[in-house]
């Protein structure tokens, strides 16, 4: 219980000072500043559509379903970024030897660094979900039907806020991989580039092949792409019809988990050179 | 070549690390007194980084154990490492963060709970004055980054500390003024430890490591070749002294009880400690000779670093 209570402690006093680093970052302010951005214009956006003349059957929801939308798209890459800035700087600047000087545990190190990007994530989508509620709220009665130009919308808040939160499990595997990337390739860009690379190639490469093989040889290929990790995250968004976005929930956070224990592992198990490779 | 004491704080035993077919160390024993200010030379790529660097936690060995403070295995190192601040290779911040709040951050990681006053006051210890403790690390010269660098070593007040080239990057003042605070913080340790603290200084620098240590190990290709007390280590120091009668001075400086090595048409070779010449300009002049001229023909340090280096044959070091 001892060793918990400290290993707790250890990693909240890691987690303050990592956002000590962090909130003196410009490229963090950036990225956030981006999504702030990003927010206040898909808003700006569901607001025109909601007083466009003959809009009538738009429903406050519409603001929600706009930015999970976005987030869907944005929401990964986000996972990446922050990764990115936060993890594996370390290794191009060297600093990850200051972090473990004095004996720290570098699996405190790591975990401190993921949960604060997993916090970072969280606070991002509840705050852009409060926005979308409070303007939703100011608009009109929730509950409206369906915006009639996107049928497959989910009725009600809370079929649109189980939707809406579903993209943050993706955007955190996406960080999990990225995390792992950069342990691997000691750098920043390898980790950026890599997984940034993996997403794109998932989102383009995976449906044309997809096609290929069933249009060209009848093999179901498709079913076999859904247990990827970008086919786990689509399920989750709800994209496909034949299964509920639930049944993929499990598959996201055993790629979490893997990517987890993965990073820990090397982590814990590699030498660590003097930087700046 | 073993180097034993009672009281160790820092043991290694056949300590080994290979990086593919490179064997960077070889089968290190070696044992550094509690308060002792240890010197450890070596040419470049000799292996005395990759040693420390096992040391501090950042490498694992191939084989071997390291024994830290009284502490061994996993679990006890990590213990350990708590009291041993660590300057290894170059010093390492984050460039976005200026002097001071990379040391505070550093100082809340490491869970030393001295507050601003220990940031200012390590800040002054190493002469970063109040303008460069708010500079971005990143804008900082490379002679300040060392000495960033040697205060972050200190925070917490550590029982060891942990030195790899400290002085590299600096200026000839800066490098003395880490001379001294080397010298200093070595008789500044805890009450409870004797107030002496153990300093481990990697260097290349014979001289450095001559004015600094009172105990050196010599590395070659990872290979510990020598290890004991400065003043054991090679053939004493000579100085050449020469004067306007030195068939005279020879007489007159063996009475006074110097052992006057040769005597050539160029002076007077007489063996002496550094810091002795003064004593035989001191005893010529008593005499009512002038020196005109007095200069050291080598240090004790460097005859014996080359007696010592050349022990290893070339075949022996491609193992």
């Amino acid at each position: 219980m001892a060793d918990l209570t400290g290993n707790v402690v250890a990693i909240a006093v890691a987690m303050r000072w990592e956002w000590f680093r962090l909130s003196r970052r410009l490229a963090f302010r950036v990225i956030m500043g981006m999504v702030a951005a990003a927010v206040i214009l898909i808003l700006a956006g569901s607001v025109l559509i909601w007083t466009w003349p003959g809009s009538d059957d738009v429903p406050p929801s519409i603001f929600a379903l706009f930015i999970h939308l976005a987030l869907t798209v944005v929401g990964p890459f986000l996972g990446i970024f922050l990764t990115a800035v936060i993890f594996s700087g370390e290794y191009g600047w060297g600093t990850m030897r200051a972090l473990l000087a004095r004996g720290n545990p570098r699996q405190h190190v790591a975990v401190a660094k993921m949960l604060v990007i997993g916090v970072i994530l969280a606070l991002v989508w509840l705050v852009s979900w409060g926005l979308a509620v409070i303007a939703g709220v100011f608009a009109g009665e929730p509950g409206a039907p369906n915006p009639s130009f996107f049928d497959d919308a989910p009725a009600g808040w809370w079929a649109i806020s189980v939707r809406y939160f579903s993209t943050l499990p993706a955007a955190i595997a996406y960080m999990s991989l990225t995390a792992l990337l950069c342990v691997v390739g000691r750098s920043t860009t390898f980790g950026l580039a890599v997984a940034a690379a993996i997403l794109i190639a998932e989102s383009t490469a995976f449906p044309v092949a997809a096609l290929i093989a069933e249009g060209v040889y009848d093999f179901p290929l498709g079913d076999y792409l859904r247990w990827t990790l970008r086919g786990t995250a689509s399920g989750l968004y709800g994209f496909y019809d034949d299964v509920s976005p639930w049944y993929f929930a499990p598959a996201v956070l055993a790629y979490i988990a893997l990517f987890w224990a993965l990073t820990l592992t090397l982590l814990s198990r590699r030498d660590l050179s003097g930087g700046g490779e | 070549m073993n180097d034993t004491a009672t009281t160790s704080a820092v043991a290694f035993s056949g300590l080994t690390k290979r990086f593919g077919r490179v064997l960077a160390v070889d089968d290190v024993n070696l044992d550094v007194p509690t308060g002792a200010v240890f010197g450890l030379l070596g040419p470049n790529g000799s292996g005395k980084t990759t040693l420390l660097s096992m040391l501090a936690g950042f490498l694992r060995p191939t084989a071997g154990s390291i024994t830290l403070l009284g502490r061994s295995g996993p679990a006890g190192l990590r213990e350990a490492l708590g009291s041993a601040g660590a300057l290894i290779e170059r010093p390492t911040f984050w460039p976005f963060l200026s002097c001071r709040d990379n040391l505070r951050c550093l100082q809340g990681i490491y869970g030393s709970n001295g507050g601003a006053a220990e940031v200012d006051e390590l800040l002054a210890t190493v002469n970063l004055d109040d303008q460069a403790a708010h500079r971005e690390f990143a804008a900082c010269s490379t002679g300040m980054k060392q000495r960033l660098g040697i205060a972050a070593t200190l925070l917490g007040n550590p029982s060891l500390i942990i030195l790899d080239e400290p002085t590299n990057g600096l200026d000839p003042v800066g490098i003395i003024e880490v001379r001294e605070l080397i010298r200093t913080l070595a008789k500044s340790g805890k009450p409870e430890e004797g107030g002496r603290r153990t300093i481990i200084l990697a260097s290349h620098l014979l001289n450095e490591v001559e004015q600094v240590c009172d105990r050196i190990g010599v590395m070659v290709r990872g290979r510990l070749m020598y290890s004991g007390p400065v003043s054991e280590m090679g053939a004493p120091m000579r100085v050449l002294v020469r004067t306007t009668d030195d068939a005279r001075a020879t007489e007159l400086l063996a009475s006074a009880g110097w052992d006057v090595a040769s005597q050539s048409g160029n002076g007077l070779e007489i063996p002496a400690s550094p810091g002795q010449e003064w004593e035989i300009s001191r005893d010529l002049a008593n005499a009512g000779f002038y020196v005109v001229e007095m200069r050291a023909l080598g240090s004790s340090l460097e005859a014996g670093f080359l007696e010592v280096t050349a022990e290893l044959k070339p075949d022996e070091a491609n193992g």
